[in-house]
C-alpha cells in the first residue's frame, strides 16, 4: 500500500461523511465513495484486468491445475486464465458509454416536459446556460490539457452527471473519475454557487417579476415531443442521439400512458440498479497514480468555472428576454438552464421567494432546467464529434 | 491544441450549433401545439355543430350569421343582465363592424379566473415551501 492509496482512502471516507452526514447527493457520493475505498485497499484487486498468462511446455511435462494447452505457431503453451476484479467487469457499462443513456432512460421517464412545452422559449435559457461548457473548454487548454480533455473539463458545466460521464469516456477516459466527482459535488453544491451570481446580475425589480400562469399541455403534445426532439437532435448532432434518444425514449414511456410498468422500471428500479453500478466503478477508476496530480486540482478549478460561467449565461439571457418581454420573464429562471434537475429550479423558486414570498417560479424554472438537460446533451455531441479526431 | 484555432473550431460552432438546434425545437414545438390546437377546435366545433342545427328555426338555416347574431349570449351565474348590456355595449363600440354584413357574436360572458384560486395558492405555497 502507497501513501498515495492511504491519501485516497481518506478521501473517500471525506466523500463518504459529505453524503452520509451532510447529505450531499448522497444516493451517487456514497458508491463513488465506495468505490474508490474498495480500489485503494491493497490486495484487493477489484478494478485488476483479465491476465491470460502463456508458458511454453517442456517435453513430457504435465499441465498445472486450471491450465488448458494450446498451439500455437506448432509449439504446446500451457495457458492459463485469471479472471478480472469484479468491477473491472462492471465498469465496462461506462466504458462502452452503455449506463448513462441507460441512466437518461430513467430520467426522461420522471421528467415532465410540460413547462418547456408550454413556453417553448425557454430552450433559449437552455442554450444561454452552456456557455459555461465553451468558457471552461478555454480555460483547461490555456492549463495545458489537450482538446479532448478539456472538453471533458468543460461538460462539467452541463451539471448533468450522465453527460459528463459519457462525454468523458470518449474524449478523455483517464480523467473519469476526477470529472465525475467534480461534477457530482459542484450539482450538489448548485444552491451555493448559483445564488451569489444570480443576485449580482439582476435588479430588485427583475427578481420580483411574478410570471403569468403557464398553459395546460394536451397529452398529445407531450407524446409528439420525445419523438419529435429525437428526430431533430439526431438529425443535427448524432453523436447525442444516444443520450437524448433514451431520455426521450423514458419520457415517452411516462407519456403514452400505456407502458406505465416500463416506465415505473425505468424511473425506479432499473435507474437505482445502474446508479449503483455507474457510481462505484467510476468512483473505482479513481486510484492514486490518476487522482493525485495537479491536473485533478486544474479539473476541480475549472469545473467550478464551467458552473458559475453557465450561471451567468442562464442568468444574463434571462435579462435579455426580460427586456424582450416587456419585463413578463423573470432572469432569475435563466440559472435553472444549466440542468442539475431539479435543483438548480429550486434554487430559482428559493431566490426568487426571497424578494417575494408569493413569487411562485418553480414551475417557470422547470422550463430551461429540462431545457438545459437537452442543451447540454446536444453540447456534448458537439464537442464529440469535433474533438474524437484528436483523441 | 491552440486556443484561438480551438475557439474558431470548437466553441464559435458549437455555441451556435446548440443555439440553432434549440430554436428550430422552439419552432416545431410551436408548430405542432399549432396544429395539435387547431385539431383540437375543429373537433370541437364538428361536436357541436349538430347540437346547434337542432334548435335553429328553418327561416334561420338560409342566413345562419344573423342567427348567430340574434342568439343571446351564455351567461355565466350571478352576472346581472345590466352587466351584460354594459359588456356588450363595450364591445360593440370597440370591435365595429368591418364591412357590412362582416360582425361578430358575443357567444358567451363568464367571469376571468383568478390568477391562481386560493386553495391552489395555499397548496403552492405547501408544496414549495420546502425549497
Amino acid at each position: 500500500m502507497t501513501w498515495g492509496n492511504l491519501i485516497m482512502i481518506l478521501v473517500s471516507f471525506v466523500l463518504m461523511y459529505l453524503a452520509i452526514v451532510k447529505g450531499f447527493e448522497p444516493l451517487l457520493l456514497i458508491p463513488i465513495a465506495f468505490g474508490m475505498f474498495l480500489v485503494n485497499l491493497p490486495m484487493a484487486g477489484v478494478m485488476d484486468a483479465p491476465v491470460v498468462k502463456l508458458r511454453a511446455l517442456q517435453a513430457g511435462e504435465q499441465l498445472a491445475m486450471g491450465e488448458t494447452l494450446q498451439y500455437i505457431d506448432g509449439v504446446a503453451y500451457a495457458v492459463k486464465q485469471e479472471v478480472g476484479g469484479l468491477l473491472y467487469y462492471l465498469y465496462q457499462g461506462v466504458k462502452l458509454g452503455i449506463y448513462p443513456p441507460l441512466i437518461f432512460m430513467g430520467i426522461g421517464a420522471m421528467t415532465d416536459f410540460g413547462p418547456l412545452i408550454a413556453n417553448p422559449k425557454s430552450f433559449l435559457m437552455g442554450a444561454a446556460a452552456q456557455l459555461g461548457i465553451f468558457v471552461a473548454f478555454i480555460g483547461a487548454l490555456a492549463l495545458g490539457f489537450t482538446g479532448p480533455e478539456a472538453g471533458s473539463i468543460g461538460i462539467i458545466g452541463g451539471a448533468d452527471g450522465p453527460t459528463a460521464i459519457f462525454t468523458t469516456t470518449k474524449l478523455a477516459p483517464h480523467l473519469l473519475g476526477s470529472i465525475a466527482i467534480a461534477a457530482y459535488s459542484y450539482m450538489a453544491l448548485v444552491p451555493i454557487i448559483q445564488p451569489p451570481f444570480m443576485k449580482l446580475l439582476t435588479t430588485d425589480k427583475e427578481r420580483r417579476v411574478v410570471m403569468e400562469q403557464l398553459r395546460p399541455v394536451s397529452k398529445t403534445e407531450k407524446v409528439i415531443f420525445p419523438i419529435l426532439i429525437t428526430v431533430i437532435v439526431s438529425l443535427m448532432v448524432p453523436s447525442a442521439t444516444p443520450l437524448v434518444g433514451m431520455l426521450m425514449l423514458g419520457n415517452l414511456l411516462k407519456e403514452s400512458g400505456v407502458a406505465d410498468r416500463l416506465s415505473k422500471t425505468a424511473q425506479n428500479e432499473l435507474l437505482n440498479i445502474i446508479t449503483i453500478f455507474l457510481g462505484t466503478t467510476v468512483g473505482a477508476t479513481a486510484n492514486a497514480k490518476t487522482f493525485l496530480t495537479p491536473r485533478t486540482l486544474g479539473i476541480v478549478v475549472m469545473g467550478l468555472c464551467a458552473f458559475s460561467f453557465g450561471t451567468i449565461g442562464g442568468v444574463l439571457f434571462g435579462k435579455v428576454m426580460y427586456k424582450f418581454s416587456g419585463g413578463k420573464v423573470n432572469p432569475l429562471i435563466g440559472s435553472a438552464g444549466v440542468s442539475a434537475v431539479p435543483m438548480a429550479a429550486r434554487v430559482s423558486q428559493k431566490v426568487g421567494s426571497e424578494y417575494d414570498p408569493g413569487n411562485f417560479l418553480l414551475m417557470h424554472a422547470m422550463g430551461p432546467n429540462v431545457a438545459g438537460v437537452i442543451g447540454s446533451a446536444v453540447a456534448a455531441g458537439v464537442l464529440i464529434s469535433t474533438l474524437s479526431k484528436y483523441v | 491544441m491552440h486556443i484561438l484555432y480551438s475557439i474558431g473550431e470548437v466553441v464559435i460552432p458549437g455555441l451556435l450549433i446548440v443555439f440553432l438546434a434549440l430554436v428550430i425545437m422552439i419552432y416545431l414545438v410551436m408548430l405542432a401545439s399549432r396544429i395539435i390546437g387547431a385539431m383540437v377546435n375543429k373537433k370541437a366545433a364538428k361536436q357541436v355543430a349538430p347540437q346547434a342545427s337542432v334548435g335553429a328555426a328553418p327561416v334561420q338555416a338560409t342566413a345562419p350569421a344573423p342567427a348567430v347574431r340574434n342568439a343571446a349570449p351564455a351567461v355565466a351565474a350571478g352576472i346581472p343582465g345590466e352587466t351584460v348590456a354594459a359588456i356588450s355595449a363595450a364591445v360593440a363600440c370597440y370591435m365595429q363592424e368591418s364591412a357590412p354584413g362582416v360582425s361578430y357574436a358575443i357567444q358567451s360572458i363568464s367571469r376571468p379566473r383568478e390568477s391562481r384560486p386560493v386553495w391552489g395558492f395555499a397548496g403552492m405555497l405547501q408544496n414549495t415551501r420546502p425549497f
